[in-house]
């Protein structure tokens, strides 16, 4: 709730110097300002506005009203002219009743011109918020008046002129204007207006985050990403078990070869490596002497050979040899001895050529002659064959000796002496095979080899442990390297998730938002406007209920339709022109009801300041609308003529807290008794109520 | 906000009510009802002079979003 607290308006048109202080009890919430037309009644409303709402407040155009007063002389008065409104209020909290008090300064500098025109020179608004420990300043005070405050949309409803109020129903204006006015009025006091921009704004939220919704949902899905993730967290959980397994077999395999090694040491170290050797030794010693006796076989052989050789006959018995070899050549001179041998002929007749060289291939004569010879020997006796043996072995033995009668005897040599090294090697070798094995058997016997070969199973283990711990070590890197290359992915799904369920929030709320705005909507445009209507019906009909005139029930109802038109029946429903079939008193009724049903219905508490509210009303009209306005405002101002309060004082004293009389100096002498002595033309105020005359507002007609 | 609009509040706190909370999050009515004042200034405050307004109120909107999803609502 606003209430005024009071006003002083300095060089404001005729207000030159003029404080106004308001009634702010509940029980009588009027403050009534009696004056006389031209005397700065409607000056005041416009101080008013001008006040809360700068040059929104002002009618018409800015450039075309001063605000100056009209005899400002610039050369008595000064070079320009500050215009000043200071306006105290106060806002009460509706639920805790907290009063706070502000302070409006507005002023503004007009210059002169030489045409008699003006220029505005300098603006300024000010507003402390006033309290115990000084005035605070309010920032952007237009802002919070307009915010805070009284917005401006509200400035026709609770500041009226009570002529210009009337376009709300008058058919001056064309239909559509009028609907268009009770429509604005309607729509800014239930705040319709606003709803209808923020649902506008809000249903673009919901599109933007629609939009919004469609680029989050697209991409990998959260919870392919997880399984995938989970199911290599649990790979890795596998390959870790099992390297953690591999790695306790290593330190158990490693444990193993170490007591094999210590085994093996110990083994050898005890004997074991000197029986390996001999054992080596002996092997080697055993091979050599199977080799050595392979050699004396051969060597055996050749000597055996060289004894069996002709070559030995010439070499044991040279000279008997050559003597029978003689004797036997010379029986066969003497043909005692066939001189053939049949071995060498035929060998000759084989060869085709004789001994001598002589060509005895077939059907030579010489292989005729010689196979004469084979014929003649097959004749021959049993001493002449032995001869004949006898005389060929000679001439073979003489002729195979031939150039080698020295070399029978070194081979013979040699071959001994091979030979008898040979054994020699043999015995040499054998003495030590029998040496090597006693010492061998000498020897406990520990299995090296066995050690060896546990050693060598241990470390072949550990070649396949550490093998497979590596493999199991890389798998492990590989897939953690997946697993954090996922996870960020499964990450980034879940921002965009998170953000993806936040833009699902912000559209639910978005929709949430615009469907209490419709809902509102259409309560306020439906339900709401229907009470209004209800509500001015009402009051209208209490305002004319008691007009004589209205005794056969003309009027039977006021409405505000769904499309803003304020429309009167009369009998049967029949529709009633406001402009035509209602009496000005009427008129002003049902405007004063909209505005006030308007009022009471919104629950909006302001100031009314009315301006001329009774005027071409009279008796029982005029004291229903006085009765209502005072009943149901929360504080009320207003701005009377005489004429205007004649017939009402009982309720006016009933409701008036505040009573001021203003008084035009120059009225004097045409209309006022007393010369106000103020040499120059403003408004004078008094605090003589409606009933009272005091020498400023005496006037020369009556009261 | 001095002169309140009493209707207009009044009226919005009804639809308000109309929302399920069971469906949203504890304190989500009154959450809902305080963003649909402050974008009835914010509305007003435009009226007066221009401002970022469709960003205020989407601004406004997404806080009351944002609420939602803090407090751990889920789509059903």
């Amino acid at each position: 709730m606003i209430q005024l607290v009071k006003a002083r308006f300095t060089n404001f048109r005729l207000l030159r110097d003029v404080e106004l202080s308001f009634a702010r009890d509940a029980e009588s919430p009027v403050t009534v300002i009696r004056a006389e037309n031209g005397t700065g009644k409607t000056t005041v409303l416009t101080a008013l506005t001008w006040a809360l709402f700068g040059d929104e407040g002002i009618p018409g155009r800015r450039s075309g009203f001063r605000l100056h007063p009209i005899d400002w002389d610039p050369e008595r008065d000064g070079a320009s002219c500050k215009v000043t409104a200071d306006v105290t209020f106060v806002t009460v909290d509706d639920e805790s009743g907290l009063e706070t008090t502000y302070d409006l300064i507005r002023t503004e500098t007009e210059g002169f011109v030489e045409d008699g025109g003006f220029t505005i020179e300098d603006k300024e608004l000010m507003i402390f918020r006033k309290d115990g420990s000084g005035d605070e300043p309010i920032p952007n005070p237009t802002a919070f008046l307009n915010n805070r405050v009284l917005p401006l949309t509200l400035k026709d409803v609770f500041f009226i002129d009570g002529d210009r109020a009337l376009a709300f129903i008058e058919t001056t204006d064309e239909r559509s204007a009028k609907r268009d006015r009770v429509e604005r009025a309607v729509r800014q006091l239930l705040g319709l207006d606003i709803l209808e921009s923020a649902q506008k704004h809000l249903d673009q939220a919901r599109r933007d985050a629609m939009q919004a919704i469609k680029r989050e949902a697209q991409g990998t899905s959260l919870e392919g990403l997880t399984d995938q993730e989970n199911n290599i967290v649990i790979e890795i959980e596998r390959l870790e078990a099992e390297k953690t397994s591999l790695e306790d077999d290593r330190l158990a395999t490693e444990g193993r070869r170490r007591k094999a090694d210590e085994a093996l040491r110990d083994a050898l170290a005890s004997g074991g490596a000197e029986r390996k050797s001999l054992e080596q030794e002996l092997t080697s010693t055993e091979r050599r002497l199977a080799e050595e006796r392979r050699h004396y076989q051969d060597l055996i052989a050749q000597q055996r050979k060289l004894v069996n050789s002709p070559s030995l006959a010439i070499a044991m018995a040279r000279s008997s040899v050559v003597k029978t070899s003689s004797l036997l050549a010379s029986l066969e001179e003497q043909k005692v001895i066939p001189n053939t041998l049949p071995e060498v002929v035929q060998d000759r007749l084989a060869r085709g050529t004789c001994i001598c060289g002589r060509d005895v291939s077939l059907g030579s004569d010489g292989h005729t002659a010689l196979c004469a010879l084979l014929d003649d020997s097959r004749q021959l006796g049993e001493s002449q064959e032995i001869l004949m043996h006898l005389s060929n072995v000679a001439r073979r033995v003489m002729i195979d000796s031939q150039g080698a009668d020295g070399q029978w005897a070194d081979r013979a040599v040699l071959s001994q002496t091979e030979v008898a090294h040979s054994r020699k090697l043999q015995a040499e070798d054998e003495k030590k095979v029998a040496e090597l094995r006693a010492r061998v058997t000498s020897i406990p016997d520990r299995d090296i080899a066995e050690l060896d070969k546990m050693c060598s199973g241990e470390e072949a283990e550990l070649s396949r442990l550490t093998g497979e711990i590596a493999r199991r070590t890389e798998r492990i890197t590989v897939r953690s390297e997946e697993r954090v290359r996922i996870n960020r992915q499964r990450v980034d799904a879940e921002k965009k998730e998170t953000r993806y369920l936040r833009r699902l929030a912000e559209e639910t709320a978005a929709i949430d938002l615009l469907s209490v705005i419709a809902g509102t909507i259409a309560e306020l445009s439906g339900e709401t406007l229907r009470e209004v209507s209800v509500k001015m019906n009402e009051i209208f009909l209490n305002m004319i209920v008691a007009d004589p005139e209205q005794a056969g029930g003309v009027i039977q109802r006021a409405q505000l339709t769904e499309n803003y038109d304020i429309v009167v029946a009369g009998p049967g429903g029949r529709s009633l022109d406001p402009d035509r079939d209602l009496s000005g008193a009427q008129r002003r009724a049902l405007t004063l009801s909209f505005i006030l049903a308007l009022v009471e219905v919104s629950g909006v508490k302001a100031p009314n300041v009315v301006d001329t509210p009774l005027g071409m009303t009279s008796g029982p009209v005029r004291r229903a609308v006085l009765q209502y306005a005072a009943d149901h405002s929360s504080q009320l101002v207003l701005l009377l003529t005489n004429s205007e309060i004649a017939g009402t004082e009982d309720i006016l004293d009933k409701y008036t807290g505040r009573a001021y009389t203003l008084t035009n100096t120059d009225h004097y002498p045409e209309r006022l008794k007393n010369d106000p002595e103020t040499g120059r033309i403003e408004t004078l105020v008094c605090e003589c109520d409606y009933s009272l005359a005091c020498r400023i507002c005496e006037r020369k007609e009556a009261m | 906000m001095s002169v309140s609009q009493q209707k207009l509040l009044a009226v919005l706190k009804e639809k308000v009510r109309d929302v399920d909370e069971a469906t949203r999050v504890p304190a989500y009515q009154a959450q809902l009802l305080e963003s649909l004042a402050q974008i009835v200034l914010l509305e007003r405050e435009h009226l007066e002079s221009a401002t970022q307004i469709s960003k205020k109120v989407g601004d406004k909107s997404e806080a009351l979003g944002a609420f939602l999803a803090k407090e751990g609502w889920r789509p059903e």
